[in-house]
């Protein structure tokens, strides 16, 4: 068999969970769970400071008018790694960084020149999006363009950056989108040809469940609510669960009074038909821009004894989240920060209970998170083996004011003033209890960035332009690199050759850290 | 600009209509979109409304898909006594471009109101919690605030004084090991600068059991935040602003 076979076999296997493939990185949280855990040992808490630069690889955009952002997490199978930046795809070789070949296709249109998370891949083919709204299936071994088929109207000012996620014959994609009022959806496409499977939209219709949210058909159908991070999936429940983003207008809730469904919501999908199976809303009536698109992580857990299947999310809106992945029922909600003061409290069904008096105001109201968030989308990590959610946080304050108190505001409607003194932490968070194992301060503000975990029982993050290893039970320091950027993506890692290796993005560069004199592997 | 003062009819239509950082943001050719504003004015607006939100949802223009692919030509051939020429077919293009930027573009949108608060009880708040710190009689004086008022508009005031851009006096840390104290001037995670008495520059190295101790001026400011109501701060602000 294989490595790719083997790959293929586990995607589609059941026993995902419990198994990393520890010789490749298949997707973007490297397996379906969205734990970005590795099983790897060779590099561990004891040997971690002998880690050194393996390779560098500095990429350079087909377009002259801007620079290389690496947010996308490199997908990596047999010795090659996939990645993307706007507008550019790239193959380089996982031993030494060496570009084997980049595509490059400039997205038109008026959006904001933003990120992209990366390329999914199935059989010999990968798939990304473009930000002018385009799912593109390349050759993995080429990069020629197999197909390129437009999934929503970058005029609409639509832009898309999620990295697809594929179940079997699935390439499951995601609109975005910022402000202006339009409608989101989850996509479903055939891997061979490009066509439209299924289409699962955020708002719902007149008649549909969840339509009672929201004041009129006008006000659900220009409801925004972008899901633009990848989801998780379990194979054995044959669920697919993704984060919904925001409603709009943004920041004025006058125009679509009620819940808002299934804006800022951790929804549960059949990747089949697109069929929701359930819901939970972490923010309902968001007015504070707070996406709930982070990963809701799959966690198999145990609580009072007893063998839980559980799904957990840190959110943008400051609260930590655990629900039962087969029911979506609340398991606990807790709150990430001790600064948050946006809610009245946590209702009986474990949403936190919006305070009317803390949405933006015409003279402005004092609110913690900022926009930017409690957290945001770079990845958080769950170790199996500490039992800790580690996730990088921002407690600060801003001033939200009302700009647009017309009957039918439109667009953000809102405006920030951001203040002082914040800071900011690496939160190793108990599942079962919600509650902060350890936290570490950062000695200056930054971040959130990408996290991975290892059964090597080390944690790797970024802060400023540093590169951490972290003891991840205890939170102690283990080793730092300097980059010569702050890192931008989630941290990745894989066996090649009987070598560990780990990998991140900053700015417009890759780097690979090995272990100077590699033992045998484990 | 004076295009956008004659539509200023009422505060919530104000609020409707794109700010000048709007109309500068938006990239469209000045010119064109004056022209185009008192064409919309003056032969749209009574069934699109002033800024093109309509007046029901089949009249909305900032939400038609129409208009963002730029199809409103072909689309007022529909419309009766519709004659437009080209230049202003493209006059009104340019003012709908604005309108659709002006709700879109973050951090683009005027303020409202901001000086509900009471100055009274703002400044008793002000001998409560911060005369400690601030005068009120000299503008020469260190800290003082006389003349706030003057100085800056209501919404950069509430900022300021909840957020004070910088301070006189800087940051000072002490940091063990090595047990050295001074002036801060550059601090990351595992490394500071720091400038002593001597006037000689430090580089520290920092693990996790260094212990720095970090006095900012500043901080009095930040440890407000959890305590301030929302009334505290418009009153501070208001009074503040009455300091003229
Ligand atoms: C007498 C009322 C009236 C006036 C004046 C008027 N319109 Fe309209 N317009 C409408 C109505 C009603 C609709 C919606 C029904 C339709 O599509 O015909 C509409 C639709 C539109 C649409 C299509 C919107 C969509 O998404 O389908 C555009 C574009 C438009 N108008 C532009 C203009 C412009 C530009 C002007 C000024 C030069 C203007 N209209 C003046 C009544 C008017
Ligand atoms: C512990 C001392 C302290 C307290 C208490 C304090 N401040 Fe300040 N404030 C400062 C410092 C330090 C600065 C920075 C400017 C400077 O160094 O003079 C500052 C700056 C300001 C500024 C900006 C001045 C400018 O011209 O930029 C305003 C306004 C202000 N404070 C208002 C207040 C208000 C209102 C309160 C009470 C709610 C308050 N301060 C309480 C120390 C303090």
């Amino acid at each position: 068999m294989t490595v790719r076979n083997l790959i293929t076999a586990l995607l589609m296997g059941s026993s995902l969970l419990a198994q990393t493939p520890d010789e490749a990185w298949p997707t973007y949280n490297g397996d379906y769970s969205g734990r970005r855990f590795s099983g790897l040992t060779q590099v561990n808490t004891g040997n971690v400071e002998k880690l050194a630069l393996a390779w560098a690889t500095k990429v350079t955009s087909g377009a002259t008018g801007y620079g290389v952002r690496i947010s996308a997490t490199p997908l990596m199978l047999e010795g090659v790694l996939y990645f993307t930046s706007l507008d550019n795809v790239w193959a380089v070789d996982a031993r030494s960084g060496r570009e084997i070949w980049r595509y490059y296709r400039e997205a038109k249109g008026d959006m904001p020149r933003t990120g992209n998370r990366g390329v999914a891949l199935y059989g010999k083919w990968l798939y990304f999006v473009t930000l002018d709204n385009n799912l593109v299936s390349l050759d993995a071994a080429t990069g020629k363009q197999r197909f390129l088929v437009q999934f929503a109207d970058p005029k609409q000012l639509f832009f898309s950056t999620v990295a697809p996620v594929v179940i079997r014959n699935h390439v499951i994609i995601a609109t975005g989108g910022d402000s202006l009022d339009i409608p989101a959806y989850i996509e479903a496409h055939d891997p061979e040809t490009g066509a439209l499977q299924w289409k699962w939209r955020v708002t719902p219709a007149k008649g549909e469940p969840g339509f009672e949210t929201w004041p009129s058909e006008y006000a659900a159908a220009s409801g925004g609510g972008h899901p633009w991070i990848s989801g998780t999936y379990d194979p054995e429940l044959n669920l697919y669960y993704v984060g919904t983003g925001n409603p709009d207008p943004v920041g004025a809730g006058q125009s679509r009074k009620g819940d808002n469904l299934y804006t800022c919501s951790i929804v549960a999908l059949n990747p089949d038909t697109g069929k929701l199976v359930w819901h939970f809303q972490v923010s309902p009536h968001d007015t504070h821009d707070w996406d709930a698109v982070q990963t809701p992580v799959l966690i198999d857990g145990v609580i009072d004894g007893k063998p839980r299947k559980l799904v957990a999310q840190a959110g943008r809106n400051g609260y930590f989240t655990v629900l039962d992945r087969t029911t979506g029922k609340n398991v606990l909600t807790t709150r990430m920060l001790p600064t948050l003061n946006w809610s009245k409290g946590v209702n009986s069904a474990g949403q936190p209970i919006p305070d009317p008096a803390k949405e933006p105001q015409p003279d402005g109201t004092l609110v913690s998170p900022p926009t930017s968030g409690a957290t945001n989308w770079p990845p958080p990590s769950f170790s199996p083996q500490t039992g800790l959610f580690y996730v990088g946080t921002n407690e600060g304050f801003s001033l939200y004011y009302l700009t647009d108190p017309d009957q039918q505001p439109q667009g953000f409607a809102f405006r920030e003033a951001g203040l002082g003194g914040n800071k900011s932490a690496l939160v190793a968070i108990d599942y079962r209890t919600g509650e902060p194992a350890w936290k570490h301060y950062w000695r200056a503000p930054g971040g959130p960035n990408g996290i991975l975990t290892t059964a090597g029982n080390l944690l790797f993050t970024g802060h400023g332009s540093y590169l951490i290893g972290f003891d991840a039970t205890t939170g102690k320091t283990l080793w730092h690199t300097t980059m010569a950027n702050a890192l931008t993506n989630g941290p990745l890692t894989y066996l090649l050759d009987g070598k560990q290796y780990v990998i991140v993005g900053a700015g417009d560069t890759l780097y690979a850290y090995a272990l100077h004199a590699p033992k045998p592997g484990p | 600009m004076k295009l956008v003062v004659v539509l200023l009819l009422t505060t919530s239509l104000a609020a409707q209509l794109p700010s000048r950082a709007a109309i500068a943001g938006s990239n469209q050719d000045e010119a064109a979109v004056e022209r185009g504003s008192a064409l919309f004015a003056a032969q749209c607006a009574t069934c699109h409304g002033p800024a093109g939100r309509g007046t029901n949802p089949a009249t909305d223009l900032i939400r038609s898909a129409l208009v963002r692919r730029e199809q409103t030509a072909e689309k007022l051939a529909t419309h009766p006594d519709a004659a437009f020429t080209k230049g202003q077919m493209e006059d009104l293009g340019a003012w709908l471009k604005v309108l659709l930027f002006s709700v879109s573009s973050k951090g683009n949108q005027d303020f409202l109101n901001i000086l509900t608060g009471d100055a009274g009880k703002g400044g008793r708040f002000f001998a409560a919690n911060c005369a400690g710190c601030h005068t009120l009689h000299s503008e020469k004086a260190t800290g003082d605030l006389a003349g706030m008022g003057e100085k800056y508009d209501a919404s950069v005031l509430q900022s300021l004084w909840l957020n004070p851009r910088r301070a006189k006096t800087p940051r000072t840390v002490t940091v063990t090991p090595p047990g050295i104290t001074g002036t801060l001037e550059r601090i990351d995670e595992f490394s500071l600068v720091l400038k002593d008495e001597a006037g000689t520059r430090h580089t520290v190295r920092l693990d996790d059991d260094t212990r720095v101790e970090i006095k900012d001026p500043l901080q009095a400011h930040y440890d407000f935040y959890p305590r301030l109501t929302d009334a505290d701060i418009h009153n501070v602000t208001a009074f503040l602003a009455s300091l003229k």
